[in-house]
């Protein structure tokens, strides 16, 4: 463990310092423990500290008496550099133990763009980063999260891989090793334990051939089952979360409305991968929020889900919830509202607590391609909500876009801009006493990536020539509407980060590459560092293009298939089918689509 | 009511800024349940105001604030409820009513005491100590001082009102500092040290730690010792 004198020097050489601090109230010390879990995540603490999953993690695990479990992120790259140069091994901060110290080291992994941070912490802790390298005496390394879905190309640094919800998951892992070490059993025969949890990849126990990912060792199942929490009203929480020192990404209490969303966005891995939707019931949401703000402090309370709107409960919950919480001061949001069920209603509950900014959705131009992507909202739809919005006093809003999508043409992305023109004119002929003085409307065209486990994971990214192109366009479109702000993505990061999405195994060779060549943090856009990336893919002789452009036909093995995330390919394939003839499906509250192949109708309400 | 009451920060939280800090008293106040008052306004914020921003780096024994009550409250009952939802390395001590007549905390602080201690890279004598400080104290101390507008120099002797070396321990110089502390600004004691290092011909590292702070006042807050 790190003495205080030695951390002390190294936390007066970096930047932001409380990043490595912990001690924050609610933190969960543990001197004695039959077992240690670093539970790590490969960002900055103020990201990692957003994320909900993992806060769940460490509440299910050090819940158990005998398992003490620890925050580490990722070092910025000051700390990386102050860490090497004294020699110190990265640390985590409840007991400032090194990542060695841990029985099992495990990865939240939210985005492809944090895989060579993962290299980092593994490296300054002095682990070897390949699974085959790691002797007896080395921490297991696993990962989960929902980029795990396709956990290929980090698959050959993992001894498991945790497929789907990890509330229960995560303990049946620390039960597995505990009863091994009770067993004096070797790595292998822990692996194998492993191996027959659901939801569970070793991928030791596999190989890779033409037929795809198949498994090479007597224990390890035919394709692994994603997990699911079944009750989400009984399942644990967040207990009593940390509060930090520092200002983070998501500086509040957040209550998890509902897991899954029933609209079926053929782009959106999210509501692929989260099926079925499972609610919390409004009592539990009220007293969680009740509990967590008066153990917190906290005085913002955030209503999670990926389409809060569709809560079958909402029209009562959101008023309850801003009756009790605005006599203690205490500001609600509802971070994922969809425009289809935004009701007036909710705008002027809102606006009687703050006036943050408003982020619509269109996701497209045209209705043809909304339509395409399933994305069931209609022209009618944004100027009803933007109205409202506007009407109620809001002059910042926010327009969200992606170009690239499959089968998108230049009417495609002129579309975006006369849905902008019809926004700023809806706003404008408000008469000027009933809006705000001028209006701010932000376009926002990020590039479409293509995602395992989605209608459109047999799409390639369209080139990068031609979607800088389509900005160029669009931003010519957009030039003299009123109000009108627009931003576009770095798109180039968006080609390596629809290579890894649907990368395979050979690309961990080339994250080792990149990662000694100085990549990291490769999200932040000050840190990322395309000419280092390419010569790392030319070296394993290949190229990100093509990645990011492949296109398999319907029926070939893809490098994820090996793993069953529940809804079943030829779904996705009917899904994609559908896309290409612009038919849309119905949300499944609506009646069944049969995703689950007739599977699982204990978990999923609607089937 | 305005319930003034000494903020101490200890070793394990001194890399905590002045802006955390502030946010962790909000809401241990809000954990402790204490009547806040609000400010009015588009974005109501407590009504908590303190003597000085600490830097970050330095621990305290003698951080003065008030804080806005809507409740008259006994001063025994705001330190327990307040102390019992501080993370660890802060607690409350001196509770007490605001004195009448004081329109902010800043405007009266005068001055502050510092004991510092410097882990340097080669051995110093106590006699060599105390003599690159009285070279240092007999004229002016001009140093770089980081500003808005970029580093300019600045004479820092008339900040200190009193320095003394208190003991050399093996590598570790300790001293006793006291600097003028006001709204507009006061000594930075690292800034001392800087020049002292020069004049030692030496480097090393800092543990600056504020031990007392003194105003221009006729009621109960602590006011500068007479030699």
């Amino acid at each position: 463990m790190l003495g205080q004198e030695r951390l002390d020097r190294l936390l007066a050489a970096v930047e932001k310092p409380a990043r490595y601090l912990g001690g924050e109230w609610n933190e969960i010390v543990k001197e004695e423990a039959r077992l240690r879990f670093a539970l790590c995540f490969p960002d900055v603490y103020e990201i990692g500290m957003s994320h909900l999953g993992s806060r769940i993690l460490y509440h299910c695990l050090n819940g158990r008496e005998e398992i003490a479990c620890e925050r580490v992120y990722a070092p910025w790259t000051d700390m990386e550099a102050v860490l090497r140069e004294a020699g110190a091994p990265l640390f985590s901060l409840e007991t400032k133990r090194a990542l060695k110290d841990f029985d099992i080291v495990g990865f939240s992994l939210l985005y492809e763009m944090c895989y060579t941070n993962i290299l980092t912490m593994l490296d300054l802790s002095g682990i070897p980063f390949f699974a085959s390298e790691r002797g007896e005496d080395m921490p297991l390394v696993v990962c989960g999260g929902p980029c795990a879905c396709n956990p290929e190309p980090i698959a050959p640094f993992m001894d498991a891989v945790m497929i789907g919800d990890g509330e229960e998951m995560i303990l049946e892992l620390a039960d597995a090793c505990l009863a091994s070490k009770a067993a004096g059993e070797d790595r292998q025969a822990l692996l194998l334990r492993l191996a027959g949890i659901e939801g569970m990849y070793v991928p030791s126990l596999y190989r890779v051939t033409e037929r795809g990912t198949v498994p090479a060792a007597a224990g390890a199942a035919e394709r692994v089952t994603r997990r699911i929490v079944k009750e989400l009203d009984g399942a644990p929480f967040l207990g009593r979360p940390i509060v930090p020192y520092m200002g983070i990404v998501h500086d509040r209490v957040s209550v998890e409305v509902m897991r899954g969303c029933t609209r079926g966005c053929r782009f959106c891995q999210a509501g692929y991968i989260y099926r079925p939707v499972r609610e919390r019931k409004k009592e539990t949401l009220l007293h969680q929020a009740q509990a967590l703000v008066d153990c917190t402090g906290y005085d913002e309370v955030s209503l999670l889900s990926l389409s809060t709107g569709d809560y079958s409960e909402v029209h009562a919950l959101v008023p309850e919830i801003i009756d009790s919480m605005e006599a203690q001061r205490v500001s609600v949001s509802l971070p994922s509202l969809r425009l289809d069920s935004f009701l007036k209603e909710d705008l002027e509950k809102m606006q009687s607590i703050r006036k943050a900014g408003l982020t619509f959705a269109p996701e497209a131009g045209t209705q043809r391609l909304r339509d395409v992507i399933n994305k069931n909202v209609t022209e009618a739809d944004l100027l009803r909500a933007t109205t409202d919005a506007f009407a109620c006093g809001w002059t910042g809003v926010k327009l969200y876009f992606m170009l690239g999508l499959p089968t998108e043409t230049d009417e495609d992305v002129l579309g975006i801009a006369e849905l902008a023109r019809k926004v700023s004119a809806a706003f404008y002929a408000l008469p000027r006493e009933q809006r705000g003085k001028a209006l701010r409307l932000t376009v926002s065209a990020s590039t479409f990536v293509p995602k395992p486990f989605t209608a459109f994971q047999w799409c390639p990214q369209v080139p990068l020539d031609e979607i800088r192109r389509r900005q160029a366009l669009l931003r010519e479109a957009l030039r003299g509407i009123r109000g009108v702000q627009f931003q576009c993505h770095l798109s180039d990061l968006s080609v390596l980060e629809a290579a890894f999405s649907r990368g395979d195994r050979r690309l961990a060779a080339v994250l080792v590459s990149a990662y000694r060549r100085g990549c990291r943090f490769d999200s932040w856009s000050e840190c990322y560092r395309p000419e280092a990336w390419r010569a790392a893919f030319s070296e394993q002789g290949l190229a990100m293009e093509d990645y990011a452009g492949w296109a398999p036909p319907l029926d070939a093995p893809l490098p994820w298939s090996h793993i069953d995330m529940l809804v079943t390919e030829q779904y996705l394939r009917r899904e994609y089918e559908k896309a290409m003839q612009a038919v849309t499906t119905r949300d499944c509250r609506q009646g069944c689509n049969g995703c689950f192949g007739g599977r699982y109708a204990d978990a999923c309400g609607i089937s | 009511m305005r319930m003034l009451a000494v903020y101490h920060k200890g070793e394990t939280v001194r890399f905590v800024s002045h802006l955390d800090v502030q946010r962790t008293l909000h809401r241990a106040f809000r954990r402790a349940k204490m009547p806040l008052a609000y400010s009015a306004g588009f974005n109501p914020h407590p009504e908590l105001s303190f003597a000085s921003a600490l830097p970050t780096g330095a621990s305290s024994d003698c951080e003065w604030f008030e804080v806005e009550l809507t409740e008259d409250m006994a001063p025994e009952q705001f330190l327990r409820a307040v102390n019992a939802a501080l993370p660890g390395g802060f607690f409350l001590s001196d509770a007490q009513p605001m004195p009448e007549g004081v329109k902010t905390l800043s405007a009266l602080t005068r001055a502050a005491e510092y004991r510092i201690t410097a882990l340097l890279d080669r051995p110093v004598t106590q006699q060599q100590a105390e003599e690159a400080l009285s070279a240092l104290l007999s004229g002016e101390i001009v140093v770089n001082k980081r500003t808005k507008s970029g580093v300019r120099p600045v004479d820092i002797r008339p900040q200190i009102m009193r320095a003394s070396v208190e003991g050399i321990e093996g590598h570790a110089l300790s001293l006793r500092v006291l600097g003028k502390l006001q709204a507009d600004g006061g000594l930075r004691a690292e800034l001392l040290m800087g020049a002292l290092f020069d004049r030692l011909d030496a480097s090393g590292s800092l543990r600056i730690h504020r031990s007392a702070m003194y105003f221009a006042s006729d009621g109960s807050l602590p006011r500068i010792p007479l030699d």
